[in-house]
């Protein structure tokens, strides 16, 4: 879904300065920082903050990986296609 | 509620372009960071690694993929005689491939909620585990 929302400059260019480090689009910098929010806002005690930490932590790792992957490429096809299709 | 999670999720979530990954992504960071059991077969590991090696023909890129799914905090269950039988009857009684009965038997034992991108894995086990899509367990 599209939509348009008014933010702070101070908070854009945090967003724009995450997103050139880490080679991301702002994007995908921007859905991880929402979907933590929310979680944030679900748990927000000492010990839940660290397990999201964690959490986003894995899955960075794990999508950075995902990007080489998909710069290493020889398939075209999804990878999920690739394994259901092993399956078959 | 424990969660076994299908190997379809796991590489989903690692490639923003593909289908169904913002929401395993989603998913899998709110399993973590709740703290929800998370279960795996074995078989996990090994289909992660086969895909990755086939869409890169990078064992080493294979290999680093296989690493870094084992830092997810989850328990690892082997395939024994037990499982190996749940499996069996799964496979007899759902007409559900190998690997996917494999799964199936391994949340109905652990009485866990099966997490899967494969349609035809959700529509065929619902008598033995409560299977959802990422987005199904997110809407729950």
């Amino acid at each position: 879904m599209k939509t348009t929302v008014e933010l702070p400059d101070s908070l854009m260019i945090q967003l724009k300065i995450i997103a050139a480090k880490e080679h991301r689009r702002l994007r995908e910098v921007m859905e991880d920082v929402v979907s933590a929010g929310l979680l944030a806002r679900e748990r927000p005690s000492g010990d839940e903050g660290d397990s999201l930490a964690e959490a986003q932590s894995w899955l960075r790792d794990w999508q950075e990986l995902g990007r080489r992957v998909r710069s290493a490429a020889v398939d075209a096809r999804p990878v999920v296609e690739i394994l259901l299709a092993d399956r078959r | 509620m424990t969660v076994v999670i299908d190997a379809s999720v796991l590489v989903a979530a690692a490639h923003p372009d593909e289908p169904g990954s913002a929401a395993s992504a989603t998913c899998l960071v709110a399993v973590i960071a709740r703290r929800e059991p998370i279960v795996l077969p074995w078989l996990a590991w090994v289909e992660t690694v086969s895909a990755v090696v086939r869409k890169t023909g990078s064992v080493a890129l294979a290999d680093e993929a296989g690493q870094q799914l084992r830092n997810l905090p989850a328990r690892w269950v082997s395939l024994d005689e037990t499982m190996a039988a749940a499996a069996v009857a799964v496979a007899a009684s759902c007409r559900l491939r190998a690997a996917d009965s494999v799964y199936v038997a391994l949340a109905g034992k652990m009485d866990a909620t099966l997490l899967t991108l494969d349609r035809e894995m959700k529509q065929r086990c619902q008598a033995w585990c409560l299977c959802q899509s990422p987005e199904d367990w997110l809407a729950t």
